[in-house]
């Protein structure tokens, strides 16, 4: 699964420890998330699409054939 | 870098086993001391003998409560491949050691070796973990 969160958290200007604090998880997963090394659970998704405003599949993309 | 945050059930999970692992080592040497003056028979050889396995079995019970408890998602994904690799390895290791047995070695095993391998192979589990995950310097 591809995402946009390197992008969007690029500008509104938030380091991965900001946006790690913000979702109460540590930098080591949302560093693993925005690298596709990691999918996030739907209540996740959800919580980084309300924080970024936007609906979950503006962030995430399903990457074709490849999973 | 290595990352070095901390959940509050990781941090209650660490204490829990350093105590508990604290009263095992008390409650060995208590009772090493103690078989060291008399032979315990009856009651009070399963006493002694049940007492050392309560901490053991509130390690297991923390590691439940840890998985329960841990709010980050990731965090427990990366504990529970830890404990399933250590439990592939020691069932692979007495699968070995059972088929040595079968094609006639008589040696032996030192009691609790399954349990301390276990333990071994979750830290070089999570030791792993944390060199592959990484995180680069901040941006």
């Amino acid at each position: 699964m591809n995402n946009r969160l390197r992008v969007l958290r690029a500008e509104l200007g938030w380091s991965q420890a900001d946006l790690a604090t913000k979702l109460e998880v540590s930098r080591q997963s949302v560093n693993a998330i925005e690298t596709g090394k990691y999918d996030p659970s739907l209540p996740l998704a959800f919580k980084i699409a309300k924080l970024f405003g936007k609906t979950i599949e503006e962030i995430f993309q399903e990457t074709d054939g490849k999973q | 870098m290595f990352c070095d945050w901390k959940s509050k059930a990781s941090k209650r999970y660490q204490i829990s086993v350093l105590i508990e692992m604290a009263a095992y080592v008390l409650i060995l040497l208590g009772e090493k001391t103690l078989l060291g003056h008399h032979n315990p028979v009856g009651i009070e050889l399963y006493a002694l003998a049940a007492l050392p396995t309560v901490p053991i079995i509130a390690v297991l019970v923390a590691v439940g409560i840890y998985l329960r408890d841990e709010k980050d998602e990731y965090q427990r994904d990366l504990m529970v491949q830890s404990l399933l690799w250590g439990t592939a390895g020691v069932l692979s290791i007495s699968t070995f050691i059972a088929f040595l047995r079968v094609f006639g070695w008589t040696g032996s095993v030192s009691p609790f070796t399954e349990f301390i391998a276990f333990w071994i192979l979750v830290s070089v589990a999570k030791t792993f973990h944390r060199m592959t995950n990484r995180v680069p310097t901040d941006e």
